[in-house]
């Protein structure tokens, strides 16, 4: 067996409460290295793409990977792989925490569900002890209370619970699955799959510990790699003090924050909703995801008469304790794409997300769409119970509980972005690739975003290829955000990096302050198979073709690489990046080619042998 | 004066390397579970508190083993001898604060013995909330009472409680 | 005298107010005044810390004349340390 994993794999059949282990595939481990890749491989085996992604047939698979649970800087991530509601492609929802950890600990690599329980369920995993029990009594409850009450009526204090809210309950197509009351496997949809199974929670107990191959080896290069995460002061104060949100600041300088869905990319208050005045007025407290060394989670509070000015209280939980967030992407999505700078409402709305279980942006995203409707009479009070103009905080805060609930126009806005303006004949008006909202950055002003959300397996996400980071931050080096020369190859490299790391059990956050380079010898270390950078990298292509082939099965693969006509016909309408669209057009048959695709997006034979890829 | 554990919880952010590293030198694996260091993640208090043996001077675990398997190091810690220990238990339920604890894999006892002088919590803390220190008395944790009523700025600061 | 508007963001606000008016004529010179110490802004002399980004209106000042770019009155300079780094997004 190779090192880094235990060797086993969870299987449950909700449908008849048949729960069985087995080995873990190690060679299609070696090839794919774990998590996001290794999920794909059983995907691809077992998961059919024609289902519902809310049916039985659908599967949902919780993978970690081969650093999860070691002490490697950041080494606290899982995957969730299943078909995605929201989109109906593959998706890879990444979460942190210390659930992930916690699974290994209990001697599970990955857990695969299958099927639909009769009723409502939780699993309950104590090491070798493996049950599906009755949670009609959880059923209904928020996040926060479903795993205070676990933890206490299991009598295991430290247990971990990942688990849905009333949003994943409900169905609603961008429900998230959280873990550590405020991580998310957050988007596509992944907490509506976990609802449609009837299954409420998964909390897990595990004593034993992670095997390594090569442990001094591993120990060193461990120690070296957060020695570099150290040594940049810089990145060591950035992320202690301001968090993601730092970027609200820097991506509004450069005309590239998306505002009045994507109508500008300016937003005129963006200081209201920044990280620095986050940090000087709401901030208590820095935390960390298991064995991260960064801490980049943000501990928040609000004082009463701050949080009472709202009219949802549907949490029994004290509000004026703690919650976490905003993200950055948080405060974007209810900030400046709903025109709205009232921080209290976003600190609070994200709280409520985290509590009901759903995603920030296609929630924020998916509003912001409502109010051009509104604002352009598509739609009017009588169908959304309320004024529904850009700018309107109360808005943001009493709608996300009537999506939770699916309640009045909530229901309509469960559906999403895509669903919901084609309801009003305003397709136009979704600003998205493949039913899922874009996240923080307009592709207008940054070219390289636009070529990666549109080519995305799982829809609009920022996590796959972060281009920001040469385009705007200038790391590893710096790329002009206007121009969309070069554009195509870099995205390729990130997209295929981003995999492997995304495989490793790692966090993505560290690539900001390391290379593949620097995790490569704890992986190396960790497994005992000699892969090299090469290794790895193609590793991480070889992900993202199997993610694409089977996106083709779907019905979502080539044909799908699209933006919004917005931004590849309209300018901007002012700021930095005035007059710009998206040249994806011209960056596309590029990306093609230096894939090694077809002309119009199609894996070609050639490239499936090449990178060992199964036949269909 | 001996040196000294001394724990600032305020500067904690719930990473758990500490018990990473810990458990490394008692199984040679990741086994948070075997951690001789825990630490306590209040999230809706926003408090992380890591806590440990601070090898008090009353010293009950070394006076409640029946067989005198628990001695004093060198480096001023409470440490089991486990060739002589015999799992009784009886030092884990007279510790006050639960920092001895009973390992179920080898049937005896485990308490910090402060890894012979070079803690390997202290070194793997990314922010420094463990240190390693002389202090005039072992009583560090009436220190960080002290400390409750502080602001993390005073104590960074270094300003006198 | 030319006095562009300057926005410090994150970590470098400490040295100075949120947002200043200075004098100008080039980014060079605007750095000379703005409060950032020196051997932050340049730790090994003429080259400017690849930690830190200069923006003029919204352009990062490495796709202009680097500090040579020239500043009015009009203009509005951000600068600040990437200290994203570490954290893509959110």
């Amino acid at each position: 067996m190779i090192c880094g994993w235990v060797g086993k794999v969870l299987r449950v059949d909700l449908t008849n409460s048949k729960i069985s282990t087995e080995p873990l595939r190690e060679d299609w481990a070696r090839e794919y290295v774990g998590g996001r890749g290794l999920g794909a491989r059983y995907y691809w085996e077992e998961g059919d793409p024609k289902v519902d992604p809310l049916s039985p047939e659908n599967k949902l698979l919780f993978v970690t990977g081969p650093l999860t649970g070691t002490n490697a800087s950041c080494a606290a991530r899982y995957m969730v792989i299943t078909k995605g509601p929201l989109t109906g492609a593959i998706t890879t929802s990444n979460s942190g925490g210390h659930w992930g950890p916690e699974l290994k600990f209990a001697g599970y690599d990955m857990i695969i569900l299958e099927g639909r329980a009769p009723s409502p369920k939780y699993l309950w995993i104590h090491n070798d002890q493996v049950e599906l029990r009755d949670a009609q009594h959880l059923w209904g409850k928020g996040v926060w209370e479903t795993e205070e009450t676990l933890r206490r009526d299991s009598g295991v204090p430290d247990t971990i619970v990942a688990c849905i809210g009333q949003a994943g309950e409900n169905l609603v197509r961008y429900a998230a699955i959280i873990n550590d009351l405020h991580r998310a496997a957050g988007r596509s949809g992944v907490g509506a799959v976990m609802g449609s199974k009837n299954l409420k929670a998964i909390a897990v107990r595990g004593t034993g510990g992670v095997r390594l191959a090569k442990p001094r080896e591993f120990m060193s290069a461990s120690w070296e790699m957060k020695a570099k995460l150290k040594d940049s002061a810089v990145t060591a104060e950035g992320l202690a003090t301001y968090g993601t949100e730092s970027l609200v600041n820097v991506i509004n300088e450069h005309g590239a924050l998306p505002t009045r869905n994507h109508q500008a990319t300016v937003f005129d208050r963006a200081e209201d909703i920044s990280g620095e005045t986050l940090t000087e007025t709401r901030l208590v407290a820095n935390k960390a995801c298991f064995a991260c060394t960064m801490a980049c989670g943000r501990v928040t509070s609000l004082p009463g008469e701050a949080s009472d000015k709202f009219s949802v209280n549907t949490s029994p939980r004290n509000w004026n304790i703690a919650g976490e967030g905003p993200e950055f992407e948080n405060a974007w999505a209810m900030g400046s794409d709903c025109d709205i700078s009232d921080l209290d409402a976003i600190i609070k709305v994200g709280w409520l997300c985290n509590d009901y279980g759903m995603d920030p942006i296609s929630y924020g995203a998916t509003l912001a769409a409502a109010m051009e409707m509104y604002e352009t009479g598509a739609i009017d009070e009588s169908v959304t119970g309320m004024p529904l103009g850009f700018g309107n905080a109360d808005a943001l805060v009493a709608m996300s509980e009537k999506v939770a609930f699916r309640q009045g126009f909530g229901d309509q806005l469960a559906e999403g972005s895509k669903r919901l303006t084609a309801r009003y004949a305003r397709p136009e008006l979704f600003m998205g690739v493949r039913g899922q909202e874009f996240p923080a950055y307009d592709p207008r002003a940054v070219q390289g975003m636009g070529l990666g959300y549109a080519t995305s397996n799982r829809g609009a996400c920022h996590l796959k290829s972060y281009t920001v980071s040469p385009e705007i931050l200038g790391i590893p080096e710096k790329m002009d955000p206007h121009v969309s020369e070069g554009k195509a190859e870099i995205t390729k490299i990130f997209q295929d990096i981003t995999s492997a790391v995304d495989s490793s059990g790692l966090c993505l956050f560290l690539t900001f302050g390391v290379g593949l380079e620097d995790m490569l010898p704890q992986i190396v270390a960790a497994t005992g198979v000699d892969y090299d950078i090469d290794t790895l990298t193609q590793a991480g292509e070889r992900t993202w073709n199997l993610e694409r082939l089977w996106n083709e099965r779907a019905g979502v693969g080539k044909g799908h690489d699209k933006l919004p006509r917005r931004l590849t016909h309209d300018p901007i309408p002012g700021g930095p990046a005035k007059g710009l669209t998206s040249k994806l057009n011209v960056m596309l048959p590029e990306y093609y080619e230096r894939r090694g695709w077809t002309a119009d997006g199609m894996v070609t034979e050639e490239k499936r042998k090449e990178l060992g890829l199964p036949k269909a | 004066m001996s040196k000294q554990l001394r724990i600032i919880p305020e500067k904690c952010t719930g990473c758990i390397q500490c018990e990473l590293a810990c458990s490394w030198v008692q199984t040679g694996t990741f086994q948070p579970a075997r951690s001789l260091i825990r630490v306590n993640i209040f999230d809706d208090q926003a408090s992380y508190a890591p806590y440990t043996c601070f090898q008090c001077e009353e010293a009950w675990c070394m006076n409640a083993c029946p067989i005198n398997a628990i001695g004093i190091s060198d480096a001023e810690a409470k440490v089991i001898t486990p060739e002589l220990c015999i799992g009784c238990g009886l030092c884990v339920i007279a510790c006050p604060y639960g920092t001895v604890w009973y390992n179920p894999d080898k049937g005896k006892a485990d308490k910090c013995d402060l890894c012979a002088g070079d803690p390997a919590c202290v070194a793997a803390c990314p922010t420094g909330a463990i240190e390693y220190v002389e202090t005039e008395s072992t009583d560090w944790l009436g220190t960080w009472a002290a400390d409750l009523n502080r602001t993390r700025s005073e104590i960074d600061q270094g300003e006198p409680s | 005298m030319e006095v562009p508007t300057v926005k410090l963001l994150g970590g470098l606000r400490k040295f100075g107010g949120a947002q200043q008016a200075i004098e100008g004529g080039t980014v060079r010179v605007v750095l000379d005044t703005v409060g950032v110490p020196n051997d932050l802004l340049f730790p090994e002399g003429e080259v400017l810390n690849r930690d830190i980004e200069v923006l003029v209106n919204g352009r990062n000042i490495a796709f202009m004349a680097d500090l040579d770019t020239p500043v009015t009155d009009e203009d509005r300079v951000t600068i600040f340390l990437h200290g994203a780094r570490g954290y893509p997004g959110g």
